[in-house]
C-alpha cells in the first residue's frame, strides 16, 4: 500500500513527514479551540431565544419529527435518535438528559416538554431509561416555533451538510427570562433565575408600547411590573435588595 | 623556612626574591583587614556584599527601634552609587569615649566591634550582632558622612576609607534627634555598586513587618530610576494589593518611593502571604511571649500563624529579625510542639480516634503559613550561611509558649481548631493514599513489561523501545478502528475513556488514582516525578490521537498536562508526537477513489481541482466531515494518519520551561479570571469553531 511516494490514497500523501510543534503553541491552540468552542456553542443560551444549542436542536427535532402536542406521546429514544443523527453529533446521554430537563415541571418554570413515564423526582431521582419513557411538545413550546417555516430565521447546514437546521428559534415570548438558565464554560459561567411568565409578558408589553424610553425608564418600569424571579420549586427570597 | 633565607649572606640572585621572614608577616591593624579580605565580613564583594553594606546600616537604626526610640526610617539610594539611612532614634552618642579618648561616633565608625550591643545597657537585643558593625561599611566606602542631632545640636563627621576626614564638627541647634548616615562604596573593592531596588525593597518590607509599627520609606533617587518608573509602578501595583499603603508613588521629584508600616506586624505579614490563597480558617493566629524578666536569656517570641487550602507550607522563622533559612532550634521547638499539640486536641475533641490516625508533622504543616520571630540578646548562628540559629534554650521556650498560648487558642476557638485538624488529617490519608498509589504503580512495572500493564493496551510484538509507538485514543471507539488498521510489530493502541483529569487541579492521590492516569502511567513504564527513569520508557513514539473535533482538543490539553507536570523529561527528550488525522472525506464518485483532506483550505483546493478534472461529487452527502476517529475504517485510518511512510506527525518541543509552567497554570490551573482574560486576548486565534 505504500510502495509509491505518494501513498495509497490519492490526497492522502504526506510522505511520513515529522514536523516540530512548540509546546506552548500547541496548548495555547488546542485550549482556545476547545474553550471559543465551549462558550460560544456549548455552555452558554443564546439570548435571543435562551436556549444552548442543544435545547435548540432537541426542540427543532421534536417539531421537524412531527411530535407535536396535539398528537400522542412518542418514546424518548426516538426523539433523541432524530437529534443525534440529524443535528447533534454527540452521546445519546447528554442529549436524553436534555429532553428529561426540558420536561421536569421543577426545573423549568414552564416545561417546554410534555412527558410521560418516569422523570425522576426532585430528590435527585434519575429519569428512566429513554426505551420507557415518552414526550411530545408542550403546547408553550409551539410558541418557540411558530412560523418557523416563514423564513423568520436563518438556517444553515447542519453538521454532515444533508439538512438545514435553524441557527436561533423564532421565540414568541422570552424564553431566556422564563425559563433561566445555567451553564459552565471556559473561564466564564452564566446563572439567569426564572421569571413569572405573565409578568415578563406585561413587561414586553410595556417595552413595545413605549419604545421612545429610556434605559432608566425601562428599568423602573420593568421593576415594577417583574417583581423578581420566580422559582418552579417556589422559594423564599431573603433580602430584597439585590433584586 | 630555609637555611638561605636566615643567613644574610646569600647570593644576590635570592635577594631579588622577596623574602619569607619576619618582616613579611603583616598584622593588619583594625580596617586596614577589612579592606584587604572584605569577604570575611561581608561575605562577598559582588551584589550581596554590596547590600550587606545597606542592611549593616539600617540594622542599627532597626536596634533603635526594637529598643523602642525609633519609629521612622528613611532608606534612599541616592544618584552615584550612595545610599542614604536617616533615622530618628537617639543618635549615636557624640561625647568624648573615655578610653579611646575620641567622640565615641568616631570610635563607633572607626574601631572594629565597638558598639553598643555587647551588653552595657545600650540594646537589650539586636539584629546587628552577626555583623561587625557600620566601622566596616566604613572601612570599604570611599566615603562616608554621618550627621547627628542629640543633645541639642546638629553634628556632622565624614571619613574617607575608614579614615576622618576631621574632628566631629558641632552645627547649629536642633531639638531633633536621630542619625543620617551616607555612603558611597568603594568601586575599587566592589565589583558593582548598583544597588537593586527591588532587593532592598524587599528587604525592608520584610523588616517593617517583623517590626510592628515601624515605619520604612524606601526611596530610589537614581537618575534611570526615573526613567524606569512606569514599568515598575505598573508591575509592583499588581503585587501588592493588600496594604495600599505599600503602593509605590512618585514623589514630587520624580523619586519612587514606598512606604512600608504595618501595626499589626505578623499578622499582616501572614495575610500578605496568603494574598493568593483560600484561607482554611478566618482567623490568623497570632501571639508573644517574653521569658520571665530575671531570666539572662532575655528571649521573646512573636508568631503568626494560619492554613490555607493550598498544599505547600510556608513557615518561615526569624531570630532577631535575621531570616534563619536554614532554621535552627526555634523552629525545632515550634515545629514539635505545633505536631504534639494538634494530635492532642484532635484526640481530646474525638477528631483522631485510633493511634494510626495520628497526623505527621508534614500533614499538620500542609498550607500553614506561619511567621516565627524569635529575639534573644546573646543569638548564635550556625550552618553555611550564618542563618541557623543554634541557642539551645530557644527550642524549649519556643515549644512551651507555642503548646500553652496555642493550646488556648484552640480551646477558644474550637470550631477552627476542628477545620486544622480536619485539615491534616486529610492531608494524612492523601499521604497515605499516595503512597500506596506508588507502591503500586511501582509494582506494576515487571521486568519483562508484560503482565502488570494495563488491560485495555493492545501492545505491540516488538520489545524494541526505539521503534515502538505507542498511540493514545480517544475512546473504545477510536480504539477499535486503531486496532484493527494498526501495523501491530511496532504500533500499540492505548484507548482512554473520555475526558482524563485535570492533574493541574487534582491532589497527587487522586491522579494516582485515577484510572485512566494509572493505565497512561503504567504503559509508558517510565514511573513518574523522582522515580522517573527515561531508560525505561517502552516505547520511544508517544503519538497522541485524539478526535478531529473540540473535545478532542480538550483531550489533548489534559495529556499534554499530564505529561508536563510527571513526565516532562519525555517532552524535553522529543518522545511526544501529535497525529493528524484528516478532517474530511471527498467521496468522489465512482470510478474515482475517495479522496482525505487535512484542513479547509486543503479541501476547497482538492475540491476545485477534482471538479476541473472532470469528477464528480455526489449529491448526496458529497464530503464527510470527520467527528471521531470511529468513523473511519481502519484501513483508512492507516493509510491517513498511523502509516510511517505515509503520515504527517508533529513533534512536540518545549523551549521555555519556565514559560509553558505558567501557561499550564493559567489554562489548567485554579485561577479562572486568570484564564478569562487569557482567552479574551487570544480569542481571535481560534482555528475553527465547531458546535
Amino acid at each position: 500500500m505504500t510502495e509509491t511516494p505518494t501513498g495509497g490514497i490519492p490526497g492522502s500523501s504526506r510522505g511520513g513527514r515529522i514536523e516540530p510543534v512548540e509546546l506552548q503553541v500547541e496548548m495555547q491552540r488546542s485550549y482556545i479551540d476547545y474553550s471559543m468552542a465551549v462558550i460560544v456553542g456549548r455552555a452558554l443560551p443564546d439570548v435571543r431565544d435562551g436556549l444552548k444549542p442543544v435545547h435548540r436542536r432537541v426542540l427543532y427535532a421534536m417539531y421537524d419529527g412531527g411530535y407535536r402536542p396535539d398528537r400522542g406521546f412518542s418514546k424518548c429514544a426516538r426523539v433523541v435518535g432524530e437529534v443525534m443523527g440529524q443535528y447533534h453529533p454527540h452521546g445519546d446521554s447528554a442529549i436524553y438528559d436534555t429532553l428529561v430537563r426540558l420536561a421536569q415541571p421543577w426545573v423549568m418554570r414552564a416545561p417546554l416538554v410534555d412527558s410521560q413515564g418516569n422523570f425522576g423526582s426532585p430528590g435527585n431521582d434519575p429519569a428512566a431509561a429513554m426505551r420507557y419513557t415518552e414526550c411530545k411538545m408542550a403546547p408553550l413550546a409551539m410558541e418557540m416555533v411558530r412560523d418557523i417555516d416563514e423564513e423568520t430565521v436563518d438556517f444553515t447546514p447542519n453538521y454532515d451538510g444533508r439538512s438545514q437546521e435553524p441557527t436561533i428559534l423564532p421565540a414568541r415570548f422570552p424564553n431566556l427570562l422564563v425559563n433561566g438558565s445555567a451553564g459552565i464554560a471556559v473561564g466564564m459561567a452564566t446563572n439567569i433565575p426564572p421569571h413569572n411568565l405573565r409578568e415578563v409578558a406585561e413587561g414586553v408589553q410595556w417595552a413595545l408600547a413605549n419604545p421612545e424610553a429610556g434605559r432608566e425608564e425601562l428599568l423602573e418600569a420593568l421593576l415594577a411590573r417583574v417583581k423578581g424571579p420566580d422559582f418552579p420549586t417556589k422559594a423564599l427570597i431573603v433580602g430584597r435588595q439585590g433584586i | 623556612m630555609s637555611e638561605e633565607t636566615i643567613s644574610p649572606s646569600t647570593s644576590p640572585e635570592l635577594a631579588a626574591v622577596p623574602s619569607y621572614d619576619a618582616s613579611a608577616i603583616q598584622v593588619l591593624e583594625g580596617l586596614e583587614a577589612v579592606r584587604k579580605r572584605p569577604g570575611m565580613y561581608i561575605g562577598s564583594t559582588g551584589e550581596r556584599g554590596l547590600h550587606h553594606l545597606v542592611w549593616e546600616v539600617v540594622d542599627n537604626s532597626v536596634d533603635e527601634a526594637l529598643a523602642g526610640y525609633c519609629d521612622r526610617i528613611v532608606v534612599t539610594v541616592l544618584d552615584g552609587g550612595g545610599v542614604e539611612v536617616v533615622d530618628n532614634g537617639r543618635g549615636i552618642p557624640v561625647d568624648i569615649h573615655a578610653t579611646e579618648g575620641i567622640p565615641a561616633v568616631t570610635v563607633v565608625l572607626t574601631v572594629l566591634h565597638a558598639g553598643g550591643k555587647f551588653g552595657g545597657g545600650g540594646y537589650k537585643v539586636s539584629g546587628g550582632l552577626h555583623g561587625v558593625g557600620v566601622s566596616v561599611v566604613n572601612a570599604l566606602s570611599k566615603k562616608l558622612e554621618v550627621e547627628i542631632r542629640r543633645d541639642g545640636y546638629r553634628w556632622t563627621q565624614s571619613f574617607t576609607y575608614g579614615v576622618p576626614d576631621g574632628e566631629l564638627v558641632r552645627h547649629e541647634e536642633t531639638s531633633e534627634t536621630g542619625t543620617t548616615t551616607r555612603f558611597w562604596a568603594s568601586e575599587d573593592i566592589f565589583e558593582t555598586t548598583d544597588y537593586s531596588f527591588e532587593t532592598i525593597t524587599n528587604r525592608f518590607r520584610e523588616m517593617a513587618f517583623l517590626n510592628k509599627g515601624l515605619e520604612i520609606v524606601v526611596r530610589d533617587s537614581r537618575r534611570q530610576a526615573a526613567e524606569i518608573i512606569d514599568a515598575v509602578e505598573d508591575a509592583t501595583v499588581e503585587a501588592e494589593d493588600i496594604a495600599p499603603a505599600t503602593e509605590p508613588h512618585r514623589s514630587e521629584e520624580g523619586i519612587l518611593e514606598r512606604t512600608f508600616k504595618f501595626d499589626r506586624g505578623l499578622v499582616d505579614y501572614v495575610e500578605h502571604l496568603n494574598r493568593r490563597r483560600d484561607p482554611a480558617h478566618p482567623t490568623v493566629i497570632d501571639f508573644e511571649a517574653e521569658a520571665a524578666a530575671n531570666s539572662s536569656s532575655g528571649l521573646s517570641l512573636e508568631v503568626a500563624m494560619q492554613w490555607n487550602t493550598g498544599y505547600t507550607e510556608s513557615v518561615h522563622t526569624f531570630a532577631n529579625t535575621i531570616n534563619t533559612h536554614e532554621g535552627g532550634t526555634h523552629e525545632e521547638g515550634f515545629r514539635s510542639a505545633l505536631t504534639s499539640l494538634v494530635n492532642n486536641w484532635g484526640e481530646e475533641w474525638g477528631l483522631i480516634k485510633k493511634k494510626e490516625d495520628r497526623v505527621s508533622g508534614d500533614d499538620v504543616r500542609e498550607g500553614l503559613t506561619a511567621i516565627v520571630s524569635v529575639k534573644l540578646s546573646e543569638p548564635q548562628f550556625e550552618g553555611q550561611t550564618k542563618t541557623k540559629l543554634g541557642n539551645t534554650e530557644a527550642k524549649g521556650f519556643v515549644q512551651r509558649v507555642v503548646n500553652d498560648q496555642l493550646g488556648d487558642w484552640l480551646e477558644k476557638n474550637p470550631a477552627e481548631g476542628k477545620d486544622i485538624v480536619r485539615k491534616a488529617m486529610s492531608a494524612a490519608q492523601a499521604r497515605i493514599a499516595a503512597r500506596k498509589a506508588r507502591e503500586l504503580a511501582r509494582g506494576r512495572k515487571g521486568l519483562l513489561g508484560g503482565g502488570g500493564l494495563p488491560g485495555k493496551l493492545a501492545d505491540c510484538q516488538s520489545t524494541n523501545p526505539e521503534e515502538c509507538e505507542i498511540f493514545v485514543v480517544e475512546g473504545d471507539s477510536a480504539g477499535g478502528s486503531a486496532k484493527g488498521g494498526r501495523d501491530p510489530r511496532i504500533q500499540a493502541i492505548l484507548p482512554i475513556r473520555g475526558k482524563i483529569l485535570n492533574v493541574e487541579k487534582a491532589r497527587i492521590d487522586k491522579v494516582l488514582a485515577n484510572n485512566e492516569v494509572q493505565a497512561i502511567i503504567s504503559a509508558l513504564g517510565t514511573g513518574i516525578h523522582d522515580e522517573f527513569d527515561l531508560e525505561k520508557l517502552r516505547y520511544h513514539k508517544i503519538v497522541m490521537m485524539a478526535d478531529a473535533d473540540v473535545d478532542g482538543h480538550h483531550i489533548r490539553t489534559l495529556l499534554l498536562t499530564l505529561l508536563f507536570r510527571f513526565m516532562k523529561p519525555l517532552i524535553e527528550a522529543g518522545y511526544v508526537y501529535l497525529a493528524q488525522p484528516p478532517l474530511y472525506r471527498l467521496r468522489w464518485n465512482k470510478p474515482h477513489d475517495h479522496e482525505f483532506v487535512y484542513s479547509d483550505a486543503e479541501r476547497e483546493a482538492v475540491q476545485k481541482a477534482g471538479v476541473e478534472a472532470g469528477k464528480k461529487l455526489p449529491k448526496e452527502n458529497p464530503v464527510q466531515r470527520y467527528k471521531g476517529l470511529g468513523e473511519m475504517n481502519p484501513d483508512e485510518l492507516w493509510d491517513t494518519t498511523l502509516d510511517p511512510d505515509n503520515r504527517l506527525l508533529l513533534q512536540v518541543t518545549l523551549e521555555d520551561a519556565a514559560q509553558a509552567d505558567e501557561m499550564f497554570s493559567i489554562l489548567m490551573g485554579e485561577d479562572v479570571e486568570q484564564r478569562r482574560s487569557f482567552i479574551q486576548r487570544n480569542a481571535k486565534d481560534v482555528r475553527f469553531l465547531d458546535i
